[in-house]
């Protein structure tokens, strides 16, 4: 099969969990013998193509300066599709990757008169809680307007199908759940804990708790911080790291300042994924206290690296984990709930091990290459319609 | 949850936009200030932090959008 995918983030531009998915599925499409693109964006000090076996990867250069972001995900579109009429010309399949690729993705519809399948990984009206500004209003009537015109809708949790049917009112035969995955062999490095602890200014004896993703409201990174003193209070010896870096930064550096638990809590900002995996497993506890979260592959990569999980029950992460076996969920926006579980952790050893032995047995479920099996499922299914 | 784009974002958005992503493309002092609209002193402070937190450049006395950079500001709308 000739397979298209349309994507804004693609390694090394790694924005959030789309950049891992498109890669992992590209790859593992290319594997099972299919002919893969993808069309993405380009990246400072990257290559523009790249052929790999099967696989294609075009980067897009944006050759028109654009005033605000609307406008220039609206140029980038029209550099994709040119990029597509210049390097595609047969086709089966096209799949978009949210919001921002729909423009070229719906034109490439009707010029190749292929397919085309969106998988969705987020929604505007989840990512900002209501949609009370022009740009989200432009944003949800694009998603909407994607997911009206793929002949299929692919998400990664039941959460997903259920918000994609009420709020954009779509049959729910058109859906399909397919969840995120993990490389659990990109996760078996071996780290000295100890190491890691010292070189982040912390000392071997301390209890590390760590929060990783984008410092926004929709990652609840605000209630882990609200957690920190209640945390304290029982073991003296915690400290906190927070991976990440987002507009919110600042608030919460002076939220944990006002809570009186600077010291004892690191902001590390943005760090490149290898890096990011080494300071993973020398977690003691990861904390996801997201308030909107699609899928959580953050919480694959925790059960894969053996670090036990405290995570708000909302979303993909309550699809994911169960409850006092595989990790341990919270309710959302609740910091003494964190604390609590946090703590459960420290207090009991035998529990902890449980829940990382069940919890690396669970992260086996998700592999790439059953993902990309699913998706091709999907794809064949076009051919019944 | 509406809120207005910070100064640091704005900067980002207009380097982004304008394609200002290589030194080769860099903008001046002058086409930010015009583009955005703010106080020389809060534009000249704006700037060194987001070079102090490496998400822009300066080159020849121009400005770019490091890698860092665009995925901070591309994590407002994924």
């Amino acid at each position: 099969m000739k397979i298209l995918h349309l994507t804004w983030e693609y390694p090394p531009r790694i924005v959030g969990g789309l950049a891992r998915h498109v890669y992992y599925l590209s790859k593992e499409l290319a594997k099972l013998g299919n002919e893969v693109y993808v069309i993405t964006l380009e990246f400072p000090n990257v290559f523009l193509d790249e052929y790999k076996d099967n696989l294609r990867i075009h980067r897009v250069k944006v050759e028109l300066a654009s005033y605000d972001f609307l406008t220039w995900c609206y140029a980038f579109n029209h550099f994709f599709e040119k990029k597509i009429a210049t390097v595609i010309s047969d086709i089966d399949v096209i799949h978009a990757h949210d919001w921002l690729v729909a423009i070229s993705a719906i034109n490439a519809k009707y010029f190749l008169k292929k397919p085309l399948i969106a998988t969705i990984h987020s929604l505007e009206i989840g990512r900002v809680g209501s949609l009370s500004n022009p740009l989200s209003i432009v944003i949800d009537n694009i998603e909407w307007w994607l997911t009206y015109e793929a002949k299929f809708v692919i998400t990664t949790s039941n959460f997903m199908k259920n918000q994609l049917i009420e709020h954009f009112r779509l049959p729910p035969d058109k859906i399909f759940v397919i969840s995120n995955g993990i490389d659990e062999d990109e996760f078996k490095l071996e780290i000295n804990k100890e190491e890691i602890k010292s070189s982040l200014g912390f000392s071997k004896e301390n209890k590390l708790i760590g929060f990783v993703g984008r410092i926004t409201e929709q990652k609840g990174v605000r209630y882990f911080i609200q957690a920190i003193p209640h945390i304290l209070n029982y073991h003296k010896d915690a400290r906190f790291i927070i991976i990440g870096d987002g507009w919110q930064i600042d608030e919460m550096k002076d939220l944990a300042k006002k809570l009186n638990v600077e010291w004892a809590t690191k902001f590390r900002g943005y760090v490149r994924d290898e890096e990011l995996k080494k300071i993973l497993k020398s977690l003691d506890v990861i904390v996801i206290p997201s308030i909107y979260e699609p899928f959580g592959i953050i919480a694959l990569e925790a059960m894969v690296s053996g670090v036990p999980i405290v995570a708000s029950n909302v979303g993909g992460l309550a699809e994911v984990i169960e409850d006092g076996i595989d990790g341990l969920k919270v309710p959302p926006k609740d910091p003494l709930a964190i604390a609590r579980a946090v703590n459960k952790y420290f207090e009991d050893e035998v529990f902890r091990n449980k829940i990382i032995y069940n919890a690396r047995n669970k992260s086996k479920l998700f592999s790439w290459s059953k993902i990309a099996e699913k998706t091709l499922e999907v794809y064949y299914k076009l051919k019944d319609v | 949850m509406y809120r207005e784009l910070s100064i640091h974002e704005k900067i980002l958005m207009f380097l982004n936009s304008m394609g200002a992503i290589q030194a080769n493309k860099a903008m001046s002092f002058n086409d930010l200030i015009n583009a955005i609209n703010e106080d020389t002193r809060i534009m000249e402070k704006a700037l060194l932090e987001l070079m102090n937190e490496g998400y822009i450049k300066k080159e020849n006395g121009r400005f770019y959008i490091t890698e860092k950079g665009i995925i901070r500001l591309m994590r407002s709308f994924s």
